[in-house]
Parts: structure tokens; sequence; C-alpha cells
């Protein structure tokens, strides 16, 4: 706080002060250092870059080893005085300074320009080699961020400023005028990243996505058998992570053919973005494939607009906890990008509204701009008291609501009464052979009545059953007594039968003993 | 995206003349034999370049497995190693065989050099111990005089060193193919020299002198040994590639049989020149553990000198391999 002269008008015994509140190099610093949780969040980052480039393929490589990550793409390339220009001293935000749209008219996702910087959480020097069309340059620099992990005073470089990285490069006159690309080599990966990226880290688990299509993965992604995406090894889980953090395609049939007219408009709005990433030779798609499930599925598009922020969504529930389980939850999209990941509380949606059913669920809403400011610089949580955000929360808890609703209703009440008619077929096949036991006992006739009488419930069921309605016979045949009730009951139906007092008592004496003891 | 276009070395790999498939061939022959005496250490080393043709080859043949979008199997990941410095060659190999393991340097950085005190060590290590080392050079042999006056040939120490990696912890029996541009631009002092090595071969060993004699010819033997002739430029182009025949297996045997190695000049060939692709001087060369090495060195050295060029062939321009050499 830099201190002015005090107000004069303020008495002399009391001290007044103002000044002006400066943002210090340093603050930027840390800013652009240690934001990502992992290694997959880097590499969004870059991948995202090359999406703002107006790429239309990425690939990265990363197999055998992730020893050195190749990240090439199709865009329009950066020429030296670009690079200069935007890295040579970090300070303000270049990425939308003409336009918040690439040329070719995609919304730009990076919003201040430090993607690129994002690397050196995972490796300690970056090679980047360039050329735009049009341009014979070619641009050929390594950033070396070993200067960012020496001591902070050795880093001062006067006037406020941190030295975050050395580079040195060439430009050479060598390319082909119709020649753009931009090529990152992310060198020297740092061991931990190294590990997770390789699908070496131990204590993980085994299954791979390694080299598969598009269609396998989808498969893979739906066997029941999945719980959840730690299942795979740390190499696939990224591969995941990176599928739902950049603009990529969804998988073909990622909802069930039943519910996809619901989501076509996602569907297309991601398909439209004309956007590839492959990692080692495999086409990464996003990871939402929502299962089919016997019992429905509950699917709703819904569009929504208020003062601040406007947008479009889907929420979907099966019956049962929804698998794998980092499908569960509110997925938020801003220019085409995720916000992180899914938010198991659909945006601090009441718990005991319908606890149970937000297992079920999962969702994506894709937000316009006026969310953007709410997003924090990780691109990953969002400022819950940004006016945009607790209107977004608002207006998609309305939809929650109504949308638990049906799903209490289509998926939950179906279900219990689904169990209760297993659980009624079960009782009949018991007292069938509990019929066919009594016989020796009573005799075959009045078994044979016995019989008789309680197969008549299932006749009524199967009626029932076949009205989508849970008969009130197979209600009655999964009632449960108290001890003291079915005694009571048996003590009523002695006496209506007429037995004696001596076998009502026997009869009641020995119904006791085996209930009670 | 990536296309390694350009560069000499990348255009003379990727070209599919009949010599070259010839040779290519040949290389499939051997590295299929290793497959069968391959432990955990990786079966082929390569200095492909960014077009890998080699590589293709293996694939093709089914030597390594792929997945469903062509990306080697990870089981099949530690079979194939690629050395490559340059970036696009680099990115273009790893984009055309994803998880294909390949090193970013050069194999002389990997070897350090010819350095006699610096080898790699640990993962890099392991790495170098391939059963088929293919070093596909596409450049000259290189020859220069070192400090006090010795006569090296950097490529040929890193083959040393090769040979030193492979002899330790526990030896493993190995194949070198080996290729140079055969054009020879020495200079005249080591011309000189070199002379003087084939000469002091030519009196030593007569069975070597005889092989000496079919290949070049009894007169350029003559002026050789009598010293008329040193300036190898001034050779035919066959020549050229002939003395380099003679030279570079004759040159490795010298160089190894004391580090307990037994060689067999499997092929000597040379192909192209003659106004169309460059002359290409090529072998291969199995090195075989001796224990005899440490007790009768000389007996392993001459054992090996006796294949040498017991057999040296071209290749013609239709791809069919033939005996080479000038009648004694």
């Amino acid at each position: 706080v830099a201190g002015r002269e005090a107000d004069p008008s303020t008495s002399s015994n009391d001290e007044a002060f103002s000044g002006e509140i400066t943002v210090s190099s340093r603050i930027i610093d840390e800013l652009s250092s240690g934001l990502y949780e992992s290694p997959s969040a880097c590499l969004k980052e870059l991948v995202n870059n090359s999406y703002d480039a107006d790429a239309r393929v990425v690939d990265m490589l990363v197999k055998p080893d992730a020893d050195v990550i190749v990240i090439e793409d199709d865009g329009i390339g950066i020429s030296k005085a670009e690079f200069e220009r935007h890295f040579k001293r970090i300070a303000r935000s270049y990425k939308r300074e003409e336009s918040d749209r690439t040329p070719s008219g995609r919304p730009v996702i990076g919003k201040i320009g430090i993607g690129f910087i994002a690397a050196n959480e995972i490796c300690d020097r970056m090679q980047i080699e360039s050329t735009k069309a049009g341009s014979q340059e070619r641009l050929s620099v390594t950033i070396d961020f070993a200067a960012m992990r020496s001591d902070l005073q050795d880093r001062e470089r006067g006037e406020d400023a941190l030295r975050k990285a050395d580079y040195e490069g060439t430009v050479t006159n060598d390319a082909e005028p119709d020649e753009h690309y931009t090529r990152l080599l992310l060198l020297d990966v740092r061991g931990e990243a190294r590990d997770i990226l390789a699908g070496a880290r131990p204590g993980r688990g085994t299954q791979s996505l390694y080299g598969l299509s598009p269609e396998t993965v989808r498969e893979r992604l739906l066997s029941p058998s999945l719980n959840t995406w730690d299942e795979f090894d740390s190499y696939s889980k990224s591969l995941l992570e990176l599928g739902l953090y950049v603009p990529v395609a969804y998988h073909d049939d990622w909802i069930p053919p039943a519910y996809q007219a619901a989501v076509q408009v996602f569907t297309e709005q991601a398909t439209s973005l004309d956007f590839v990433l492959r990692v080692d030779g495999s086409e990464i798609r996003k990871p939402t494939v929502l299962p089919d499930d016997p019992d429905g599925v509950v699917v709703h598009g819904f569009d929504f607009e208020g003062e601040h922020v406007a947008g479009n969504g889907y929420l979907y529930a099966r019956s049962g906890a929804l698998k794998p389980r980092e499908l569960n939850g509110l997925l938020v999209r801003i220019r085409n990008a995720a916000a992180g990941g899914y938010d198991r509380s659909f945006l601090d949606f009441p718990g005991y509204e319908s606890p149970l059913l937000q297992d079920w669920a999962s969702g994506e809403i894709w937000v316009d701009d006026g969310l953007e400011d709410a997003l924090n610089i990780d691109r990953k949580t969002l400022r819950i008291t940004h006016p945009a955000y607790v209107e977004l929360q608002a207006l998609v808890h309305q939809q929650l609501r109504s949308f638990f609703s049906t799903v209490r209703r289509d998926l939950y009440g179906a279900r219990s009464a689904r169990r209760r008619e297993e659980q009624a077929d079960k009782q009949l096949a018991t007292m069938t052979e509990l019929a066919s036991s009594l016989e020796q006992f009573l005799g075959k006739r009045p078994a044979s009545r016995l019989l008789r009488q309680w197969e008549a419930s299932v006749e009524v069921r199967d009626r029932q059953r076949r009205r989508g309605r849970t008969s009130p016979r197979a209600q009655a045949l999964t009632r449960k007594f108290a001890a003291a009730t079915i005694l009571k009951m048996a003590g009523e139906a002695a006496q209506e039968a007429g037995l004696d007092p001596d076998e009502a008592e026997r009869l009641l004496s020995e119904l006791g003993r085996i209930l009670l003891d | 995206l990536t296309e390694s276009k350009g560069r000499p070395v990348d255009e003379a790999m990727a070209g599919e003349r009949p010599e070259k498939a010839a040779m290519r061939r040949l290389w499939l022959e051997v590295i299929t034999a290793a497959v069968q005496e391959r432990g955990d250490e990786p079966l082929y080393l390569t200095l492909s370049g960014g077009e890998g043709k080699d590589i293709e080859l293996l694939i093709d043949h089914g030597l390594v497995d792929r997945t469903e979008t062509g990306a080697i199997a990870e089981n099949d990941q530690d079979l194939i190693v690629a050395v490559e410095s340059n970036t696009a060659a680099y990115t273009s190999l790893r984009l055309k065989y994803p998880g294909l393991r390949v090193l970013k340097t050069s194999v002389q950085d990997l070897l350090r050099g010819p350095s006699a005190v610096r080898y790699p060590t640990g993962r890099e290590h392991s790495t170098t111990r391939a059963k088929v080392v293919n070093l596909d050079f596409n450049q000259s042999l290189q020859a220069e005089i070192a400090a006090g006056g010795l006569l090296i040939f950097p490529q040929l120490t890193w083959v040393t060193k090769l040979a030193l990696l492979h002899a330790y912890p526990t030896p493993l029996d190995w194949k070198l193919c080996l290729t140079f541009q055969g054009q020879i631009g020495w200079p005249d002092e080591i011309c000189t020299q070199v002379v003087a090595f084939l000469s002091e071969n030519l009196n030593r060993s007569e069975q070597f002198a005889a092989h000496l004699k079919a290949l070049l010819g009894s007169s350029l033997v003559q002026q050789l040994q009598s010293g008329s002739q040193t300036r190898f430029a001034a050779l035919a182009e066959a020549d050229q590639q002939r003395i380099l025949m003679a030279l570079v297996p004759k040159r490795i045997s010298q160089a190894v049989h004391n580090q307990g190695w037994r060689l067999s000049t499997y092929l000597n060939v040379r192909y192209g020149g003659g106004g169309g692709a460059a002359p290409m001087s090529s072998w291969i060369v199995e090195f075989t553990w001796d224990p005899r090495s440490s007790t009768m060195p000389d007996t392993v050295y001459r054992e090996s000198l006796a294949s040498v060029i017991a057999n040296p062939q071209f290749i013609g321009a239709d791809g069919e391999r033939h005996s080479d050499g000038e009648s004694p």
C-alpha cells in the first residue's frame, strides 16, 4: 500500500490514510505455477492452445516412456515476433486482444495466455517449432524452466520482474508457404508426471486403453463391471481426463439410441467444432458414455435463460448408482471446454431433496460467456458468489427438482415395484413347495385346495403386471408381520375354522414356540 | 502433419531402390533369426531415419504386433529402439509408429562420443544391448588423426564401444548391420596411414592378401603396397567402395578381438553408384563371445580375419546379389 497525505478534514488526533493496491509480479509468478492438479490438466492447456490456434488435428505422443512428449498441431502457428511479444514478459493477456474468436470463428478458450507455461509443471525444457502459412520463417525455440526452480532472490530482475525461464532459439527461412503447424516437445519430463503419463505409476488399475479405437474404448467404458476410472492404469485415466476437458467429439452412440434425439444438439455442437485429438494414434473422444438400463433411463434436455447467464443442457439418470462414478454429477462447459470435472454436488443442490437419486444422475450444461467471468484461473472451479453463478445455480436447481421428481416416479417407483414382484414370485414358489410338503400330512385334496387358493394370487398379479402396476395381491404376498400379529391371526383363524379348544391351544402353543424361539 | 522432408538422409532412407530393398531384406533375415535367441534385451537398435522403412518391414512381416489403431503393441514396445536426433524426423517416426521407443539423441551422444572412459549407463546401457544393431549411416566413413598421431575412425569407435557394452555385465552375442557411403574423401595424410595399415596386414596374413587381391586386383594391391597410390579419391568409385569393404571389417575385428569377440563377416557388399544413387558399402557382422580371446587372442583374430573379405558381393540395380572383385 503506497501511503498518501492525510485528509486535512480530519482532526489532528485521527489518522486517515488511503492509497492504491497494486499487484506484484510475484503474484503473477505464483499464479503461473502450481495451477494444475494433474499432468493431464497441464496437457489440456496445451491442447486447448492448439484449438485456439484453429488446429483441426492435434497429435500427442506419449508412449512408451513419456520421457519426451510430442504435441503437434496443424494450427496457424506462431512467429518469432509473436513468441517474444507473448512470452518475453508475461504481463498481460494478449489472447483475446483482437477478438474473442479465432480466425475460423471458434470462441477462444484461453483467457490469459499462460497455457504454454503450464508445461513447466511436468517438464524441465520445452522445444517449440512452428511456422505460419504464407511465411518462410520457421521458428525453433527451447524454453528452459530451470530458472524458475532457483531461489527467488536469484530471479529478481528489477522493475518488479521475476525471471521465469530462459529461452534460446533460431529462425530459419526454409518453410514452404503452405506449411503451418506448431510442434511442442516436452523434454526431460519429470519423474512423477512421467510415471503417471506412461502408466507406470504403481498401485493403480491395470486395464489399458492404449492403442484402442473409439469403438473399443466406448465398449470398455460401458462394461457393467467398470465401477471407476481408477480401474484403468494412470495413462488411460489421463486420456479419459483429457477427453473430458478439451472440445473433442462425443463417442458414437454415447447415449442409448432411444434418447439420442434429446441430446442431439450437444452431439452436433461437439462435432461441429471439427477438432480431433489423437494420443499415440488413438482418437480421443469425450468419455461421457451413458448406459441403457432394463429398468429404464430418464433423459431430459433443457434450455435456460436468466439475466446474467444462459445456456442449455441435459440430465440423465438410470436406476441405481451411476458407473463409472466419474460421470456422476454435473459438468459445466464454457466455450465448449469443461470447467473441471463432474460436480457430484450438482452445483450444491440441497442433498436432503434427493440424496439417493443424485447418485443415479449425470448431466452437462453448456453455458454462454456470461459465466466465464466466474471461472477461476485454474479453469476448474467457479466463484460461487458471482452473480452469474448464483443465477445459474438457481436455474439448474429448478431443472433438477423437476428431473428428480420424474426419476423418483419413473425409475425409483418402477424399481421398487419390480422388486416387490420378484419377492412375490419367491413367496409363491415357497408356498407351492409348502403345499406339496403338506400333502402327506393333510392328504392330497386339502393340499391341492390350499395351492389353488394361493395360486389365484398369481393370476391377479399377472393381470396387474400387464397393466404396469404392482398388484395388491403381490403386495399382500410380501407383507411382513410381527410375531404377535401372526399369533393373533392364528387365533382368529382357529376360531373361524371351528377347532376345538384343545386343538386351538396346541396349534397356538406350537406356533408360538416356533415364532418366539 | 509431420513429414521429414528435405534431409538427404531421410530421402535416401525413404528410397525404394531395388538395391536398398535387397539390403532391407537381408537385415530382415538377420533380425528374424535373432528373434529366437532373444532374451529380455531389445531385438533391434536402428538409425532408421524419419521414414523407418526397416521398421515397417518388421511390422509387415509380423515380427512386431500392433494394436487395432496401428500403434506398437505394449508387449512389443521393448523390441525396437530407434535413435534419431533431428526433431522433424523424430516426430515423424513417432507419428508413424505410435508407441515406438525413439531416443531423441544421436548415436554419437548415446554412446558418449569416441571417449574411451565415458559410456552410457543404466537404462541407456540396456537399450544399446540389442541383438541386432543397425548403423545405417548414409554418410562417409569419417577418419581423423587424433592427438598423439593415432588414426581413428570415429564411427568405428562407436562400434567398438557397442561391442564393449554387449560384453558387460554378461556377454550377449549380437549382429551388426553397418552401412557407409562408399566415397572416400580423406586428406592425403589419412590415406597414407590407411595404406600403411592395409599394407602391414597384407604382409602379415597371406589369406588376407589373397582375398584383397581378389577384391581389388593385383595391380591396385601392388600400387598400395609400393606406396605409389595413396589418393583414394582418385580411384574408381567401385574401388573406393572395395577399399572400405576391406578396411572396415578388418578394423573392427582388430579393435574388438581383445574384448572377447570373434567376428564373422556374414555379408560384405557394395551397391549403388554408377551415376545413379550414391555408392554404398554395407556389412553384416556377427559378434560371438569367445573366451579364447583371453588366452589365444591371435587365434581368435585370425579366425575373424578369415571371413572379412572371403565373399565380397555387389547388389546390382535389379536388386540381385553377385560376387564382386577384380581377377587377381
